[in-house]
């Protein structure tokens, strides 16, 4: 190799310098729980100090309580509800998320793709994609139950409709945003558009999409709440209604935890799956 | 074709005449403005003129990218419908795919062309290492510097094997060493395929250098202005640089680029 060729790219450095500058003598992970901690901290003093009410709002540890119960304590055949039953009220709910986000994943990004590489498909479908997108999830309830009843499919229609569209804006983002010089390089080697729409457009595309992936999975557990709240009987939407009923804050502070817990994890699976498909932006 | 056949000398590689391109929009801008050319077959042609005068246009046409307003663009003697693997194009910033290991950018075309991998893979294996890349075989291009991606660039037109290669200033974001092992590079590649070469630079010790023919393009609307014939032996290396006859080359098109960018300048004022 000649001099002055490196393998090393010459933007390596610049981020690095920045968060080292900041706090340099105290650890990553220090730094990182320090907020969560204290606030946890000084809401359980202000609880047991009798600051707080604590039959409204429950303190951390009769949240874990309440949370420790309902999720390995004895199942009660139904006489009491939030015991032992978290894992199949997790399932009801999660289920129903996987349903209608893989729903959307498998509609959005090929009508996606197809809006940005054909002006014929955008005009022909785009204005009334964006024409319904205003509409929000929670207006569509009503019309979701008059369509399908209380049952699986309402909730899934729900889920799958919230999902859709962030993940076809940046499908079709990413399909239009290729590189002018990479089109052209592949029509002058010889790819027919099929080749390009799969080898060119879509792995350039998937860095969009799988940005319009992570929104979506958001949407999608807020629809399922939204939908588990009104329309379907189970679920850890119906558990939060339920508990909070019967007065049971501490179940309705732990299934709120519960679903921000599984949205992260979401989250994670699919950064996961990110980093193995895109491989190829993650490596220097 | 029998014609063709009897008289290989003269047939011409590529043949331009009359041709007009306007690029329309609010202000249409005149880029080319009844251009003639001719490039032999197995000839190495270098462009050079003033900065938007319409040397990529003149590429852009003969690749098929774009389609001249008016007068017509013949490559091998028949009119250029869209891009094909005929001719091969290098672009300034390499355009490789980023997801593709150098491997894969390499073997795009034949594989794209659902060739099978026996008809391609020795040939390509060969061409990688004559870039000097075989050890970077499964390196991603972000791993790669400029140069480098550059080399892949080169390699895989070559495997393409075509009868054309159309280079738009190839090694103009180079450093200057790096610049001159591709050019050297290039020179030896060339020594052995004798393919026809269209390269477009603004560098005119490179056009020099390397081409046959170096044709200078006057200020938009842009037309060939000069044909200049670089009579210097091959095979050619960088030293020839201070060779009397190239600096008396180089100060002949250099004071023609000097006088078209004056009519630019006063034509912008
Ligand atoms: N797609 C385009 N639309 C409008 N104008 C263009 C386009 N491409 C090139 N031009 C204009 O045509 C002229 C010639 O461009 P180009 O061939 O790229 O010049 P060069 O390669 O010699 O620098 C320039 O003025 C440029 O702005
Ligand atoms: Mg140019």
């Amino acid at each position: 190799m000649s001099a002055g060729e490196t393998t090393t790219r010459s933007d390596g450095r610049g981020a690095e310098g920045l968060g080292a500058l900041a706090v340099r003598s105290i650890p990553g992970w220090l730094t990182v729980t320090i907020v969560p901690v204290v606030l946890l901290v000084l809401w359980e003093t202000a609880g047991r100090a009798g600051i707080l009410p604590t039959g409204l709002i429950p303190t951390p540890t009769m949240t874990v309580n309440a949370w420790y119960v309902w999720t390995f304590g004895p199942d009660t055949g139904g006489f009491n509800a939030y015991s032992g039953t978290w894992g199949g009220v997790v399932t009801n709910s999660a289920q129903r998320v996987v349903q209608g986000y893989v729903l959307a994943v498998l509609l959005a990004v090929p009508i996606g793709i197809l809006i940005g590489w054909s002006s014929v498909v955008a005009r022909l479908i785009d204005p009334t994609i964006q024409s319904l997108r205003p509409i929000p999830i929670t207006a569509w309830l009503p019309f979701s139950i008059a369509m399908f009843g209380i049952k699986e499919y309402g909730a899934i229609f729900l889920i799958c409709l919230g999902a859709f569209y962030p993940i076809l804006i940046n499908t079709t983002h990413g399909a239009r945003s290729l590189d002018q010089n990479l089109l052209r390089a592949a029509m002058m080697m010889g790819a027919s558009s099929r080749t390009i729409l799969f080898r060119v457009v879509l792995p350039n595309a998937l860095p969009a999409i799988f940005a319009g992936m992570r929104i979506g999975a958001g949407i999608a557990w807020s629809a399922v709440i939204v939908a588990e709240l009104v329309a379907v009987k189970s679920g850890l939407g119906y558990v939060l209604w339920d508990a909070y009923y019967i007065g049971r804050m501490d179940v309705v502070v732990a299934d709120m935890a519960s679903i921000g817990f599984l949205g992260f994890l979401t989250d994670r699976l699919i950064i996961a799956l990110e980093h193995r498909l895109v491989r190829w932006r993650h490596i220097r | 074709m029998l014609e063709e056949n009897q008289q290989p000398m003269t047939e011409n590689a590529i043949e331009l005449s009359g041709v007009t391109k306007i690029f329309g929009g609010a202000k249409p801008v005149r880029a080319l403005d009844d251009v003639a050319l001719t490039v032999g077959k197995g000839q190495f042609v270098a462009i050079v003129g003033p900065s938007g005068c319409g040397k990529s246009t003149i590429l852009n046409l003969v690749a098929g990218f774009e389609k001249a307003t008016s007068g017509t663009v013949l490559v091998d003697g028949a009119p250029v419908g869209g891009p094909g693997p005929d001719r091969a194009v290098v672009f300034q910033e390499a355009a490789l795919f980023p997801w593709l290991s150098v491997w894969e950018n390499t073997v795009f075309s034949p594989k794209a062309r659902g060739r099978p991998e026996r008809e391609y893979k020795d040939k390509a294996k060969q061409f990688l290492s004559r870039v000097g890349l075989s050890e970077f075989h499964d390196h991603l291009p972000a791993q790669l510097s400029g140069g480098m991606k550059q080399r892949v660039g080169l390699a895989r037109t070559l495997v393409m094997e075509p009868q054309l290669f159309l280079m738009d200033e190839p090694f103009g974001a180079l450093d200057a060493q790096t610049r001159i092992d591709m050019q050297e590079l290039l020179l030896s590649v060339w020594d052995e395929l004798r393919r026809t070469v269209v390269f477009i630079t603004h560098d005119v010790d490179e056009a020099i250098l390397l081409a046959d023919v170096v044709l200078v393009m006057s200020a938009r609307p842009g037309r060939i202005r000069s044909r200049v014939p670089i009579d210097l032996p091959r095979p050619r290396s960088i030293d020839l640089i201070t060779d009397p006859v190239f600096v008396a080359l180089k100060r002949e098109i250099f004071n023609q680029i000097r006088h078209e960018a004056n009519i630019a300048r006063l034509a912008a004022d």
